[in-house]
């Protein structure tokens, strides 16, 4: 691997200049304290660093709402004939944080297992990904170390950490596969060898414990969701859901989607798209002749928290939270599915005792 | 691009019978063999309008002509019921598990079918009457809710005459009309049927209400053991391939581990059969 060391100063520039050539997506913040992934423009200038998780994750920009799956046209004959656009752009995609890059690796291993999925693959293949180290929890909603996504940087092209007790705002940047080759050919900067060292020396500036931190160790929650105990907890945190699916809608690890079909007026030509779809709305689970398999709002619930600490983790042998907070940043009832973990713990704990 | 596994491929409506008041059989051709197993499903679609999984109701051996139910149940599938023969409909699969016919072969078979659960089923049924010779003795449940909602009575009454085939047709209810069957539950029966236990097998197909008290009977009878018993599952899916999310049973997903499960594989997970 080779790593670089460059002055923000330089970076900044960089990042205008690689925005002339193709997309290059970075947080951004917008009127209120919120935070989104917008393609930047030369004047903008960028808020590295400090940016707080955005609303929506970057994976969603692989997945993105409404993506056409095919179009098609029918011909004077009856005969339908069948189009998948081709011309995704390449993208950039820049301050993509640690639990970020890992539900994009998580996404990478959904998509590419089994019958591939062709539209987010394509997607995939033409991004690349700039990741920041993080030092310090982003808020007090952040969880990512007790979730095992702090460190993760698999997936990333160049990951960049700010140096420790630098005065000119110094970077590392490990350039970890071609496509990040070829994005750093462009910056003004200086080969670095001691990056491991450079790298542990501003890891070790993080406070400790890093955010907040699961009462049980990860590995146990698999089990410890589907104890009986727990299904109160679900039951407690369904009384203030309001079913409206935010915390699906911003979780990047939250895939399941439904599909549409729709047709022009000219009754010839149309097109078929795929919508984000989510667990916790009330109809998700609903069959044909309205028998609905999860019609309690703390089945969802169930269902949601299981889905992430086991049910994909039995297949994907990953955990399917990265502790990124959005579900909690976001919900209107104020639900954390950290609060929800640990208090499964604790309730499944204090059974043991009695 | 030609591996996107969103686009159906068309085939072209034979014919179209009305079975009942809201089903109707289409039988359509594919341009390649489907080489399905029984119980498999396909997705079945028409561009602009819509898509919906159905189940497959041909036998393993219909090579490019598909035969499907399709209850009239909503908008989508209110458009397929206006198609007429030679109208084309788009058809990707076959996707799921399936039965594995070798599993059933010398072996004594139970099938108790509720309403449209016989229609997954016949795909099971035809290969297994088709060379009955290699099966044991074959006995079928049918219940319907009344007798115009009775699927497939002519096929049923061939089937009848083959050698070890036992068939109890029954209704909820005649409505005061004509009946040969019996009245009642599908759970009546099943009391009075004789098993040879470790060389049966049961399969189960029908509304979700169904399953609990056919497995309660079954247990309250016989000692069958859970994996020689087969259930066929229905949910709503989007994509057939395991990522869409909808039809996710706990860990297992209908449409890839499924839509058929050995009753063994479902007994402990919520949500899979109510």
């Amino acid at each position: 691997m080779n790593a670089y060391i460059a002055s923000l100063a330089h970076i900044e520039p960089w990042f205008h200049n690689l925005a002339e050539q193709k997309q290059v997506f970075f947080p951004k913040k917008t009127a209120g304290s919120n935070y989104r992934f917008e393609s930047i423009d030369v004047s903008q200038s960028l808020d590295f660093f400090t940016y707080k998780p955005t609303i929506l994750p970057p994976v969603k920009n692989l997945f993105p709402d409404g993506e056409v799956l095919f179009t098609y046209q029918k011909d004077d004959q009856g005969h339908y004939h069948f189009n998948q656009s081709s011309n995704v752009g390449s993208q950039i995609l820049a301050g993509v944080r640690a639990c970020d890059l890992k539900a994009i690796h998580l996404m990478d291993t959904v998509f590419s297992e089994g019958i591939k999925d062709t539209h987010y693959l394509q997607r995939r293949e033409k991004t690349a990904i700039i990741a920041f180290n993080c030092l310090t929890p982003c808020d007090d909603h952040c969880f990512c170390e007790t979730a095992q996504s702090l460190d993760f940087q698999t997936g990333a092209d160049i990951f960049v950490t700010q140096l420790a007790n630098e005065n000119d705002q110094q970077c590392l940047l490990e350039v970890i596969s071609d496509k990040g080759m070829q994005l750093i050919q462009s910056l003004e900067s200086i080969p670095c060898s001691n990056y491991q060292q450079l790298k542990l020396q501003a890891q070790a500036t993080r406070p400790k414990p890093f955010g907040r931190q699961f009462v049980t160790a990860l590995e146990q929650l698999s089990k410890i969701v589907h104890q009986e105990a727990a299904d109160s907890v679900y039951e407690q945190y369904a009384q203030r859901c309001f079913s409206c699916g935010t915390c699906n809608l911003v979780c990047p690890t939250c895939y399941c989607f439904d599909t549409r079909d729709e047709f022009e007026l000219d009754g010839k030509s149309g097109k078929k798209t795929r919508h984000w779809d989510a667990c916790l709305n009330p109809g998700f689970a609903e069959v044909a002749g309205g028998h609905n398999f999860r019609a309690e709002p703390a089945a969802r619930q169930r269902h949601r928290i299981r889905r992430k600490f086991d049910y994909l983790p039995q297949r994907f042998e990953q955990i399917f939270c990265t502790g990124c907070g959005r579900c909690g940043r976001q919900c209107t009832t104020g639900i954390d599915i950290f609060d929800i973990v640990n208090d499964v713990c604790e309730s499944v704990k204090s059974l043991d005792h009695e | 691009m030609n591996n996107n596994s969103y686009i159906p491929v068309m085939a072209e409506i034979q014919s179209v019978e009305a079975l009942t008041a809201r089903e109707k059989l289409f039988r359509v051709l594919l341009p390649e063999p489907l080489n399905h197993r029984p119980g498999q499903f396909v997705m079945v679609s028409l561009p602009g309008i819509g898509e919906c999984a159905i189940s497959i109701s041909s036998g393993p051996e219909s090579g490019r002509m598909l035969e499907m139910v399709i209850r009239k149940a909503g908008n989508v599938t209110g458009v397929f019921h206006e198609l007429k023969v030679s109208d084309s409909i788009g058809i990707r699969g076959p996707f799921g598990s399936g039965f594995d016919l070798d599993e059933f072969r010398h072996k004594d078979i139970v099938v108790i079918a509720g309403g449209l659960g016989l229609v997954p089923l016949r795909s099971l049924i035809i290969p297994i009457m088709e060379h009955k010779a290699d099966y044991g003795r074959v006995h079928l449940i049918i219940g319907s809710r009344t007798p115009a909602e009775a699927l497939f009575r002519e096929q049923i009454k061939t089937w009848k005459k083959l050698p070890d085939c036992f068939i109890t047709e029954l209704v909820d209810d005649t409505e005061f009309l004509d009946w040969d069957g019996e009245t009642g539950l599908v759970t009546e029966p099943i009391n009075q049927l004789s098993l040879d236990i470790e060389n049966t097998l049961l399969v189960l197909c029908g509304p979700p209400v169904m399953y609990k008290f056919v497995l309660m009977e079954l247990r309250m009878n016989f000692s069958i053991p859970d994996e020689q018993i087969f259930v066929d599952l229905e949910r709503r899916m989007r994509c057939g391939m395991g990522k869409c999310g909808h039809c996710q049973i706990n860990h297992v997903y209908c449409c890839k581990d499924g839509p058929v499960f050995r009753y063994s594989q479902l007994r402990d997970l919520p949500e899979a059969l109510t």
